[in-house]
């Protein structure tokens, strides 16, 4: 790593992408400063995929072993490092929830009953939740149908038919509610971060 | 389900992983030709992506990150033990010392050397795969650029033919009108002689220098595009390397078009 890079990590807040190339490189500083910044969002959604807070442990430790070997392979260019860490996150958890489930008929997923606490760094807290607020603020937009679609698909990893059968509406209808919900989401979160951006300037 | 539309109307099912088997087949096979649907998947995978924030961020438990940096392997890549689970976080595991076991007396000198030659190999053809992983990776990446800019709406593909100077030879040139922006490929072109080098020429009324070509970087932009001169024809003649760029062609034709014109 260049004396810069290796400055900056030490100074203070690196961006996502630097992190990810120190840790390609085998820089457990940046390892660990990757896993204060996300390991919390990344175990609230193992632990809603997964409905159970030891197992969510479990595949959390899998997912950071996973981004310690293939740290090298995230492109920025390709999209935001949360997005890339979290699609790693839900495969891993929905591949273990159909290990459990074939184990035995997995309740419904609840919400974990872990209390809300504060992650460790107040700055990526406030960084995570101002991203929450833009979804929120874009899911509101999006009719009640198109929205349950897209989250039966994204956190209980059902298949269309599934998502079908669960609804009790016409695979055709299904298949659009995806496309208008998620086409919709993709411009207000779009329209949502060139107005946080101008807001900057 | 076979057009374009079919396909992208089950994007936002794949982005989100709930296709059913034969249909994600069938969308792969189609995102492999159409870097439009490429492109819009990536847009509605990243739009997935973003529902990670309805998760409610909870903190991991107290010994978490320490059992986690225990299972990592070691810089000599080593693991120190297999993956962390749970249940692990108990015993220290004895450290495997390759130096310990190189000084046991139980191991002897020929042993030793087969260890070391293994060793080697194990190097030499992990570097060898590496370096042809990575020229994988840059080929791929490489063809990706030539489909998406061969199949981009404003790019024209012009076939070239030899002429007498060299039968058997053509090539097609994908040129795109608005940023001259060109990709030329060629096949069975005779191998310039000693210091001379291939020369485009757009030709109409006029004859305009489009830039030299090089086999080993058939891309660039060219210099000269027509404008409001069609039909014309594309040329290629061997012209001296050391002129900055000819004028004139200088040499005979070696590939030619047909009369190009373009759509309005």
């Amino acid at each position: 790593m260049s004396a810069a890079g290796n400055a900056k990590l030490e100074a203070g807040r690196p961006e996502d992408g630097e992190l990810l190339s120190a840790v390609a490189r085998g820089d457990r500083q940046a390892y660990r400063a990757l896993y204060q910044r996300y390991a919390p969002i990344l175990l609230g959604l193992l632990s809603r995929i997964l409905g159970d807070r030891g197992e969510a442990e479990d595949v959390l430790q899998e997912v950071f072993l996973q981004i310690w070997k293939k740290a090298g392979d995230f492109d920025e260019r390709r999209g935001r490092a949360l997005h890339w860490l979290a699609t790693i996150a839900r495969n891993r958890a929905l591949d273990r929830r159909s290990t459990i489930e074939s184990r035995r008929r997995l309740a419904p997923a609840a919400l974990p009953d872990t209390a809300y606490q504060q992650p460790l760094d107040p700055v990526d807290a406030a960084n995570v939740a101002e991203e929450a607020r833009h979804l929120h603020r874009a899911l509101a937009q999006i009719p009640e149908a198109q929205r349950q679609v897209l989250l039966l698909a994204y956190f209980d990893g059902l298949s269309q038919t599934e998502i079908a059968e669960r609804v009790g509406l016409p695979l055709g209808t299904v298949k659009s509610h995806a496309r208008i919900g998620l086409t919709r989401l993709r411009d207000f979160l779009a329209a949502s971060w060139a107005d946080r951006e101008l807001g900057r300037r | 389900m076979t057009t374009h539309e079919g396909y992208r109307e089950a994007l936002a099912l794949h982005a989100l992983g709930s296709l059913e088997e034969a249909e994600r087949r069938e969308v792969e096979a189609h995102l492999e030709t159409c870097p439009h649907c490429l492109a819009e998947l990536a847009e509605l995978r990243e739009a997935t992506a973003n529902l990670v924030h309805l998760a409610t961020p909870l903190e991991p438990s107290a010994n978490h990150l320490q059992r986690l940096l225990d299972a990592l392997p070691s810089a000599g890549g080593e693991p120190r033990r297999a993956a962390a689970t749970r249940a692990s976080a108990m015993a220290p595991p004895t450290p495997f010392s390759l130096r310990e076991l190189l000084k046991s007396k139980r191991f002897a000198w020929s042993a030793r050397f087969a260890v070391a030659a293994v060793f080697v190999l194990l190097i030499v053809s992990q570097v060898n795969l590496l370096e042809r992983l990575d020229r994988a990776y840059l080929e791929i990446a490489r063809m990706r650029e030539i489909g998406e800019f061969v199949t981009s709406p404003g790019v024209t593909l012009v076939p070239l033919w030899g002429t007498d100077a060299a039968r058997g030879a053509h090539a097609k040139l994908a040129y795109e009108h608005a940023t001259g922006h060109y990709m030329l490929f060629s096949s069975r072109m005779p191998a310039p002689p000693a210091g001379r080098r291939y020369q485009l020429w757009v030709i109409s009324d006029r004859v305009r220098p489009a830039g030299a070509f090089s086999a080993d970087s058939p891309d660039g932009t060219l210099s000269a595009l027509p404008r409001g001169d069609e039909p014309f024809i594309f040329g290629m003649t061997l012209e001296p390397e050391n002129a900055s760029q000819s004028d004139e062609p200088t040499g005979g034709m070696v590939l030619m078009s047909a009369p190009v014109h373009h759509p309005r």
